[in-house]
C-alpha cells in the first residue's frame, strides 16, 4: 500500500488515509464499514459519460445519502450523518483505494456544497496555480514535470475551492498519479511507485503540511494538448467563455439542485472575475512540457 | 386589453440565471443545458423578458444602430434556439 496522505479537512474518515493519518475512527466524518448490498434507487440518476460516450458512473442524490454505481466495478453508498461508506462488494485494496480517494472523496465534498474542480494543483510560494481538464488531458504529467522543476506538487486530480475574501484552492488530497506512458517520458522510475488502476502513485517530496496547505488561486490553467513543435501559449479567456471551462472541469453531485448549482456558478463566476483563466496549449512531447511550465511560471509572476 | 408592457417571454421554472460581469449564464437544471450569452446577447435576453417582444426590438434597433431587419432576425434565431434549449418560453398570461 502506498503512502498515502491525509486529505483535505473537509472529508476525513476514508480508511486509507485514516490510517496513515493516525487518527482514530471517532475523529473521522467518515468510515468504510462492511461490503453490503447496496440498494439502487429507482429514479434516474446523474449520469457521467466518457469521452467516447460510455456510461461509466451513475450518481444519486439525497440530503443523507449519496449512491454511486460505477457501472460494472461496484455500487458505493455514503450516509450522513452516520459518516458511514459501504461498497456493494469486496474490492482489491488497489480497487477500493483507487475508487475511495479518485472518485468518492470529490464527489462526497461536492455533496457538502463544496466547490470541486477536475484539476491539478500547484504552489508557488503562497500562490497555487490549477491545471484543469478532464482524464487524460495532461494534468498529471505536466504537475510532475512542474514539480521536478520547483513548484510544490499538491495534487494531481481534485480541486477544492475556497471563496473567502481571496480565492483560495487546496487539493482533494496530495497525489500524483501517473500513467506508465508518462513515467517513460518524464524518466521516472515505478520502483517507489504504487500501482493503482492501471496508473503509478508516486511519493511526493517535500513536507505534508507545504502539500497540504490552502493557497492564493492565482492562475487557471484549462489544458489543451497541441501536437509536439507547436508553441506552448497562454490564451486569456473572459466572462461567460472562462466560466463555461471552469463549469465544464467541475465535479457536480447533482446538477438538478438549484440551491447547490447556484452556489457554484456562482462561485466560479467570483473565479472568472477575479482568477487569470485560460487555455495553455501543450505541445506533446517533453520539449513541449518544458515550454508550457515555462509559459505557467511567465504567466504566474504576472499576477 | 393585456398590459401593453406585459412581456412576451419568460425564464421556466428550473432555469438558473447568472450574471458574470455584463455576460450572462443559463442554465436549465432539468435538461442540463448550459448556455452562455456575451454582452449583447444578455442585453437581447433581459430586454426581451421585462417587454414584449416587438417593443424589446423596436429598442434594441434604437440603441444598436443596427438594421431592423437583421436584428429581428438575429432576435428570433436566439429566441428559438433557446426555447428549443428550455432557457426561454412564452410567458403565459393569468
Amino acid at each position: 500500500m502506498s503512502d498515502i496522505e491525509w486529505p483535505v479537512s473537509v472529508a476525513r474518515g476514508l480508511k486509507v488515509a485514516q490510517r496513515e493519518s493516525g487518527l482514530s475512527e471517532a475523529e473521522c466524518d467518515y468510515r468504510v464499514v462492511e461490503a453490503t448490498r447496496v440498494a439502487l434507487p429507482t429514479s434516474a440518476g446523474l449520469e457521467a459519460l466518457t469521452r467516447e460516450g460510455l456510461l461509466w458512473r451513475r450518481s444519486w442524490v439525497s440530503p443523507d445519502r449519496l449512491v454511486l454505481d460505477f457501472i460494472g466495478v461496484a455500487v458505493v453508498e455514503v450516509r450522513s450523518p452516520e459518516g458511514s461508506i459501504a461498497f456493494d462488494r469486496t474490492l482489491d485494496p488497489e480497487t477500493e483505494q483507487h475508487l475511495l480517494l479518485d472518485h468518492v472523496l470529490p464527489m462526497i465534498l461536492a455533496w457538502q456544497g463544496e466547490i470541486v474542480v477536475h484539476g491539478a494543483v500547484l504552489g508557488c510560494g503562497d500562490k497555487a496555480a490549477m491545471l484543469v481538464g478532464p482524464s487524460g488531458a495532461g494534468k498529471s504529467t505536466l504537475t510532475a514535470f512542474a514539480g521536478a522543476k520547483g513548484w510544490t506538487i499538491a495534487g494531481d486530480d481534485g480541486a477544492v475551492l475556497g471563496l473567502e475574501s481571496q480565492m483560495t484552492v487546496e487539493p482533494t488530497y496530495p497525489t500524483v498519479r501517473l500513467s506508465p506512458d508518462a513515467l517513460r517520458l518524464l524518466d521516472i522510475s515505478s520502483d517507489d511507485a504504487s500501482s493503482v488502476a492501471g496508473k503509478y502513485r508516486l511519493p511526493l517530496a517535500g513536507a505534508k503540511s507545504d502539500r497540504q496547505q490552502r493557497r492564493a488561486l492565482s492562475l487557471v490553467a484549462i489544458l489543451n494538448a497541441v501536437p509536439a513543435g507547436r508553441a506552448a501559449t497562454f490564451t486569456r479567456l473572459r466572462g461567460v467563455e472562462a466560466h463555461a471551462a471552469l463549469f465544464g472541469g467541475t465535479i457536480h453531485a447533482d446538477l438538478r439542485q438549484a440551491e447547490m448549482v447556484s452556489h457554484v456558478v456562482g462561485g466560479l463566476a467570483r473565479v472568472a472575475a477575479e482568477v487569470s483563466v485560460g487555455r495553455l496549449a501543450v505541445p506533446r512531447g517533453r520539449a513541449g512540457l518544458a515550454a508550457a511550465e515555462r509559459v505557467l511560471r511567465q504567466e504566474m509572476g504576472g499576477t | 386589453m393585456s398590459d401593453p408592457r406585459v412581456p412576451s417571454l419568460s425564464f421556466p421554472e428550473g432555469v438558473l440565471i447568472r450574471k458574470v460581469g455584463n455576460e450572462m449564464v443559463l442554465l436549465n437544471l432539468r435538461t442540463e443545458n448550459y448556455f452562455g450569452l456575451d454582452a449583447v446577447g444578455a442585453d437581447i435576453v433581459n430586454r426581451l423578458t421585462q417587454a414584449p417582444i416587438d417593443e424589446a426590438i423596436e429598442e434594441l434597433c434604437r440603441d444598436y444602430e443596427v438594421d431592423p431587419d437583421v436584428l429581428r432576425s438575429d432576435v428570433h434565431r436566439l429566441v428559438a434556439e433557446l426555447t428549443e434549449a428550455g432557457l426561454l418560453e412564452p410567458k403565459s398570461r393569468a
